[in-house]
């Protein structure tokens, strides 16, 4: 410690003041002496006054309180010193102390280290995690005969579960009331996805068709920027595929500067309904020829996707009480673009499909299969959506974001299909609370080929989470 | 219901190949010091891609251990390549504190 040889000198100083003490009042006495042998002398020869000798008395006297004086401060000097000395010596053996202790708790901090390193945000090979989102909206319409009603409300969870770094299970699950009072659930995806390497996913199960945007990348509620589907964009006689169950590959790679992404799929394939092909997941296949497609797409610069589609299948007529039923081809070609840069949020998509000539029965209970004549679906929107932030920083109207949509579907062949064409004009409002919170408002004006137009008012509330 | 040889076979592949990754990948996730270049190149890939479809979700709403899940759900949804998945992942994780 540097303190103790300062503390050191100076205490050797005060003893060496301290020593020279003694000598002072050695020579203090001898003059206390002298003066007091001088005035004997004196006294014969020049009688001095008693009050003279007095003084000197007192002077002297005077001298000896002094120097008794310095002999106390001596000692006590003399114990200060010895006091810090002892405090001194104390703060150095705690500090000793201190410094052993902390060298000790390092190396024991060292030694458990390197026996346990430092653990991993999360090392765990089983990870689970449930997501999802709920939704209950209200819409009203002037059509004849019809009521305003708050729609069925639905919740939506997602279980998802990793094994290490390359297993994935994804599970969607739809929850609904009906409007019987019924609860209603539908399973809308179930797939193990085999994360093969960074280019090459391999999913086997349940899941959404790789084909088009909206279904796989919109429909969920907090994502969908309007209360509603686009025509045709539905889940009962849509004409996007919804899901299939089989097997697909998928993943995303760079091209030079650009980024392309693909998909594709073998799966049981669509079945025949009383609007068209069904376009989702069934549990088996009612003939052996498999639907196959899938989607591919580029980002010729970084905001915007172009995606090109494709899928066919075999369809088996679906069986009357009695009458042979035959079998089609179903082919569709689709193609979608997306530009999401800043506030903006454009996008379309286009789907073209084609069932040939089929004998197939419309509902179980037809007695004869139906001739359904060569059909074709074009279908169709375009969107576009700005969130006011752009141009306003009032942290309320910042979060509002206005929403227009164009859709429609034409169906051209049999008759009976041609009843889901629609023409429709949808505009709307979001307001933001938090990127996967919303509330929407929305009105629509729809036209239909042989009925009357019908508007429509359509409010709802989503959360993602 | 007859079963045709493809799909099979496109799974059998899929299990092998998957599961003789599994293991020597697990170390990947750890939460290391965010290497600096990792997080901006996340960070840009974040921007680029997360908000193509929603809006993009704000690294503060999932824990690390979360993210870690969903980001293999975007990965596969959002085909978006392992390498550039991984980079997302450590910009999410190291924006969420
Ligand atoms: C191709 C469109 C698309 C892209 C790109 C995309 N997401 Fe998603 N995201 C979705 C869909 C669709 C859902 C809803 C899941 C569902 O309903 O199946 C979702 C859900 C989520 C959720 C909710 C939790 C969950 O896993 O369901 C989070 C968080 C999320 N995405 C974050 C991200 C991040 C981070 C990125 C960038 C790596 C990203 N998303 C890119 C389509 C996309």
């Amino acid at each position: 410690m540097r303190i103790w040889p300062q503390q050191t000198d100076r205490s050797h100083s005060d003893i060496r003041d301290a020593r020279s003490a003694p000598a002072v009042k050695a020579i203090g006495l001898a003059f206390a002496a002298f003066g007091l042998s001088q005035p004997l002398p004196a006294l014969a020869q020049t009688q001095p006054s008693i009050a003279d000798l007095e003084r000197r008395v007192e002077a002297l006297e005077a001298q000896v309180r002094q120097a008794a004086q310095a002999e106390q401060e001596l000692q006590a000097l003399k114990a200060e010193l010895a006091e810090v000395k002892g405090r001194t010596a104390k703060a150095e053996s705690d500090a000793s102390q201190a410094q052993s202790t902390a060298n000790q708790a390092q190396s024991d901090v060292t030694r458990v280290a390197a026996v346990n390193p430092a653990p991993p945000d999360d090392n765990s090979l089983i990870r689970f995690q449930l997501t999802g989102s709920v939704v209950a909206d209200f819409s009203a319409n002037d059509a004849p005969g019809s009521h305003s009603s708050f729609g069925e409300a639905k919740f939506l969870p997602i279980f998802l579960a990793s094994y290490g770094d390359r297993l994935l299970f994804e599970g969607h699950m739809e929850v609904s009331s009906t409007s019987d009072g019924e609860t209603d659930t539908s399973l809308e995806y179930a797939q193990l996805d085999f994360l093969v390497n960074k280019w090459l996913t391999v999913t086997a199960g349940k899941f959404l068709t790789p084909v088009g945007q909206f279904q796989q990348s919109l429909h969920t509620p907090w994502i969908n920027k309007l209360p509603t589907r686009p025509v045709g964009f539905v889940e009962d006689g849509g004409d996007e595929p919804l899901s299939d169950i089989g097997v697909m590959v998928r993943g995303g790679f760079p091209v030079g500067s650009m980024k392309a992404t693909y998909a594709a799929f073998v799966g049981n394939g669509p079945r025949m309904g009383d609007a068209g092909p069904v376009l989702e997941g069934f549990g088996g296949d009612d003939n052996s020829d498999k639907a196959f497609g899938g989607r591919v797409s580029i980002f010729p610069i970084p905001h915007l996707e172009l995606g090109l589609s494709g899928m066919h299948a075999r369809i088996k007529g679906l069986e009357a009480v009695s009458g042979t039923v035959s079998q089609a081809d179903y082919a569709l070609i689709g193609g979608d673009f997306a530009f999401t840069k800043g506030y903006w949020d454009i996008r379309g998509e286009y789907i073209h499909s084609r069932l040939d000539a089929i004998a197939s029965a419309l509902t179980p209970d037809d007695l004869l299969p139906t001739d359904i004549p060569r059909t074709t679906w074009n279908n169709w929107y375009v969107q576009a959506a700005y969130r006011l932030a752009g141009i306003f920083d009032n942290p309320i109207v910042a979060k509002i974001e206005p929403v227009v949509r164009y859709s429609q579907l034409r169906v051209n062949g049999f008759s009976d299909f041609q009843e889901n064409e629609e023409k429709r004009w949808s505009v709307g409002l979001d307001y933001w609370f938090a990127p996967s919170l919303v509330a929407k408002i929305a009105y629509e004006n729809s036209n239909f080929p042989e009925d009357p137009s019908v508007n429509s008012f359509h409010a709802q509330v989503a959360f993602g989470f | 219901m007859k079963i045709s040889p493809l799909p099979l076979a496109a799974l059998v592949l899929a299990f092998s190949l998957g599961f003789s990754q599994l293991a020597p990948a697990q170390s990947a996730d750890r939460k290391a010091e965010p290497d600096p270049r990792q997080f901006a190149r996340g960070a840009k890939a974040w921007a680029d891609n997360c908000g193509r479809c929603h809006n993009i979700r704000d690294p503060k709403e999932y824990s690390d251990r979360s993210w870690n899940v969903i980001v293999k759900h975007m990965r596969v949804r959002a085909n978006i390549s392992g390498d550039t998945a991984d980079d997302i992942a450590a910009f999410l994780k190291a924006s969420n504190n």
